[in-house]
């Protein structure tokens, strides 16, 4: 891990990354994001908690000359992706950004004006869902899974681990990975493990990736990444149809968070899933537990 | 017999430095002719796969004359080590056998490639490639013309110095 964290810290612009100081190599590997902000030093979250660097103030130029480093002066391909606040770079690591938007009509055409961007570093840790995988596959074949958890708490590490998992159990499993964070696909390879036998279609809205890999890639499981959206339900229901198993993410509390949300309710509803897997973390630790659909639903 | 040899190597020199004189300007339309398709590789690329960078170098490469070849390719590996693209590319540019005003072009497109959307590189690109084409189409002009005095002054200066020397 400190291997992969020095890479990252590769990317930054000479004079920020002289101003990062000499770490041992298992703080290194704690260190979960880089916080840079135009007017202040740069800082670092180790093991979620925030550590700023006495350093020089990050200049505007160097964020956005971070940017054309870390996309291989290839702004064109992660235009979409910055969009959308954040883009996906080699490695795997995900680089949040804050700035102006420039609107064309409803839709924003890009950012300027850079003035935050927060590199989260990616980590897959293969075996943290090797238990779990065990309640998921079980006689009868892949439970219909909806794994619930608040942001930062591990879900798309969790349904990452499951994926391969199962792929490496010679599953045939496709991947709607819409904001490339399962996969990380960096120039038509996948920057993580997702076993031998998974599909990765990426950039495409979920609802359409689901039907494309439905009719060319014969999936006998389908995952997807944080179902946000009335079309996401509607794919979900189209992949149940057509005899596929179903393993999906969604940002919740809890299993009452979720049932309070309407498009998570109906998607209960729909009878899609038969288990919701919610994760919490406290303190560091974290803490997974199942509940069947039909339990909620009463 | 030393003196023949020697009128010989005068006339031979001569006659080199015409023919090599043409070469030079045929290689110039060569390299202006090179770096237009290459640019035309980029605006199909761009226009439907939108590579990143290092691979739109190394496809623009593909089939080119080694001189264009080995400059994008010098950039692409450059910019996998993480420099400054902007910075690589006007520093390989100023190696081009070519004039101010092609340099002056070629290295436009350094300000573009890899920082704006595909449709803003590939309308950039495609004005440039348009003027080095009318370059090429001038320079292919002057070969013509110049080529063939060069190579004919070269056979007059040896003849010439011959007599002269006989």
């Amino acid at each position: 891990m400190a291997k992969v964290c020095r890479q990252v810290f590769a990317l930054l612009p000479d004079r920020l990354r002289q101003s990062v100081p000499e770490m041992g190599e298992d703080v290194l590997a704690q260190v979960e994001e880089i916080r840079l902000r135009a007017g202040h030093p740069l800082a670092l979250t180790v093991s979620d908690t925030g550590r700023r660097v006495n350093g020089p103030a990050v200049e505007p130029q160097e964020l956005e000359l971070l940017l054309h480093t870390a996309s291989k002066w290839s702004v064109h391909t992660v235009l979409d992706q910055l969009c959308s606040g954040f883009m996906t770079i080699e490695g795997g690591h995900r680089l949040g950004v804050a700035g102006t938007a420039v609107m064309e009509g409803e839709r924003i055409r890009t950012l300027s004006n850079i003035s935050s961007v927060n590199i989260r570093i990616a980590r897959q840790i293969k075996g943290c869902a090797r238990e779990l995988a065990l309640h998921i596959e079980g006689e009868v074949g892949v439970a219909n899974t909806l794994i619930v958890a608040p942001p930062g708490a591990g879900k798309t590490t969790l349904l990452r681990d499951i994926i391969r998992i199962l792929s490496e159990g010679g599953l045939r499993v496709c991947v709607a990975d819409e904001r490339g964070e399962l996969a990380a696909m960096w120039q038509g390879k996948a920057q993580m493990d997702l076993g031998p036998n998974t599909d990765v279609l990426t950039g495409c809205p979920k609802a359409q990736a689901v039907q494309i890999m439905l009719r060319g890639m014969n999936p006998q499981v389908i995952a997807v990444d944080e179902i946000t959206a009335p079309e996401d339900v509607r794919a979900m229901e189209l992949a149940m149809g057509c005899g596929v198993r179903v393993l999906a993410t969604a940002h919740a509390q809890n299993e009452d968070d979720l049932y309070r949300r309407p498009i998570y309710r109906t998607l209960l509803e729909t009878g899609v899933f038969e288990q919701v897997v919610v994760l919490s973390r406290r303190g560091g630790q974290r803490t997974v537990r199942t509940r069947q659909v039909r339990e909620l639903l009463c | 017999m030393l003196k023949l040899f020697g009128l010989l190597l005068v006339a031979g020199g001569c006659t080199f430095w015409g023919f090599r004189a043409a070469d030079e300007l045929s290689a110039r339309v060569r390299i202006v002719q090179e770096l237009a398709q290459a640019v035309q590789v980029m605006e199909r690329e761009l226009s439907l796969f939108r590579p990143s960078l290092p691979v739109l170098l190394e496809r623009m490469a593909q089939g080119r004359d080694k001189r264009v070849s080995d400059l994008l390719m010098r950039c692409c590996a450059e910019i996998e080590k993480g420099k400054n693209f902007t910075e690589i590319w006007e520093k390989q540019v100023e190696h081009l056998d070519i004039d101010e005003r092609e340099k002056g072009l070629v290295r436009g497109l350094g300000q573009v490639l890899g920082q704006y959307d595909d449709r803003g590189q590939v309308q950039a690109a495609m004005g440039i490639r348009q003027e080095l084409e009318a370059c090429a189409a001038r320079r292919r002009e002057d070969n013509r013309t110049k080529g063939r005095m060069y190579r004919m002054l070269g056979v007059t200066a040896g003849g010439f110095l011959i007599l002269t020397l006989v």
